[in-house]
């Protein structure tokens, strides 16, 4: 045992000036694949990730600066606005009031009205209803003299809520007619999650004056 | 010693420059390497710390935020909503519109019995006891709408042309194609 021992020692003794430089190019070998690669990917991740929120932080900063500088009132009347425009969910009310309110700016008169109510329920029908934009289906009948059932159809067109007319039947003063009252239901997760709020463009502020025209 | 003896006892001054060399560059790779490795830990260290100071930017920010909540979830409500209507009002078929341009084309003197709009066709019978009326009608308002709204309507078809007891009755349906837009 001694003797192997000895061995070793003299080996290694004799060897001593390549065995060193030998095992330092191991070593460094070992740190190159062990530290170096390893941290130049986590650094590049780091650099991605500071990145992101540098990107981040801009886009909340600037989202505060929005949220701080809109004046409240301004706030709650475009928000009543587009909520009156398109309500949050099927409202009998609003389509009643859209209705009547057409008929009475055209000296039209009402007869009844329908809605078609149903439709498919479960987490499908709920993801499209969140994400597209449903509506409602009204049958209504109106009557009175064309010029004037025509005239209804124009203004129930720039009568809050949005709504589409998808067919008219007008025979004898009695009008037939088929609309799609829209709704918008609040996806309330996608809401919370989401950072950015950007001032209105012009062109939303242009719909939104014209939504305003029509809700007046 | 003889001319023909061999010296068997090597010099030894190559192996030690050879062996020194070696020495110098397992020594040299071995400082480079720890040197960078060492470099690249400092910076990913600073790199982690950077990262945490943003992140803490990040939800002061938000905290801020938070503060108007209400306000921020109106702000994208109303966002939303306001491209939502856009959407719908460039979609929108337009029936009304289509109909109550074609219904102006009627002089006063026809009347209008009835008017169907589904969106691609208009329909619409009228009524006058004037022959001549419909002649003038059919040869120049017509076409002249056609001309200038060619947006609006792409043809015009006559369906019914009748006569009951001396009034006329003519039937028209106007192809729209659906291609009204708001």
């Amino acid at each position: 045992m001694n003797n192997s021992v000895d061995q070793l020692k003299d080996l290694i003794k004799n060897y001593r000036k390549i065995l060193i430089p030998s095992l330092l190019i191991v070593a460094s070998f070992f740190i190159v694949i062990l530290v170096i690669l390893p941290q130049i990917t986590s650094i590049l991740d780091k650099m991605r990730e500071i990145t992101g929120q540098n990107d981040l932080i801009a886009v909340l900063k600037n989202s505060q600066k929005t949220v701080v500088d809109t004046p409240d009132a301004q706030v709650d009347a475009d928000f009543d606005t587009t909520t009156r425009a398109l309500p949050v969910q099927k409202d009998v009310s609003f389509v009643f009031d859209a209705l009547t309110t057409a008929a009475a700016e055209t000296g039209t008169s009402l007869d009844s009205f329908a809605i078609t109510v149903g439709g498919i329920f479960g987490k499908a029908a709920e993801t499209s209803v969140l994400t597209g934009n449903p509506s409602m289906k009204v049958t209504a009948h109106v009557s009175g003299d064309v010029d004037s059932l025509v005239e209804f159809t124009k203004i129930l067109n720039e009568t809050l809520p949005i709504s589409e007319i998808s067919k008219i039947e007008i025979i004898n003063g009695e009008a037939l007619l088929e609309i799609d009252f829209y709704y918008k239901p609040v996806d309330s997760s996608k809401i919370a999650s989401q950072d950015t709020v950007t001032p209105l463009s012009q062109a939303d502020k242009n719909i939104l004056n014209r939504l305003k025209d029509w809700e007046n | 010693m003889r001319e023909d003896d061999i010296n068997l006892v090597q010099s030894q001054g190559p192996i030690k420059k050879t062996q020194k060399t070696f020495m110098g560059l397992g020594v040299g790779i071995f400082g480079f390497v720890f040197a960078v490795g060492a470099i690249l830990l400092l910076y990913s260290l600073f790199l982690s710390s950077s990262s945490v100071t943003l992140a803490n930017q990040i939800k002061d920010i938000r905290d801020q935020i938070a503060e108007n909540a209400v306000k921020k979830q109106k702000m994208l409500i109303t966002s939303e909503r306001i491209s939502a209507v856009k959407k719908i009002l460039a979609e929108r078929n337009g029936a009304e519109r289509s109909a109550s341009k074609i219904y102006s084309i009627f002089p006063s003197n026809f009347t209008v019995e009835s008017l169907s709009s589904d969106g691609s066709q208009i329909t619409v019978t009228v009524t006058s006891s004037n022959l001549a009326d419909f002649a003038s009608f059919l040869s120049t308002t017509v076409p002249d709408f056609i001309k200038e709204n060619k947006g609006l309507a792409s043809s015009v078809h006559i369906d019914t042309f009748s006569e009951d007891g001396g009034e006329y009755s003519l039937g028209l349906t106007f192809n729209t194609g659906g291609a009204v837009k708001k």
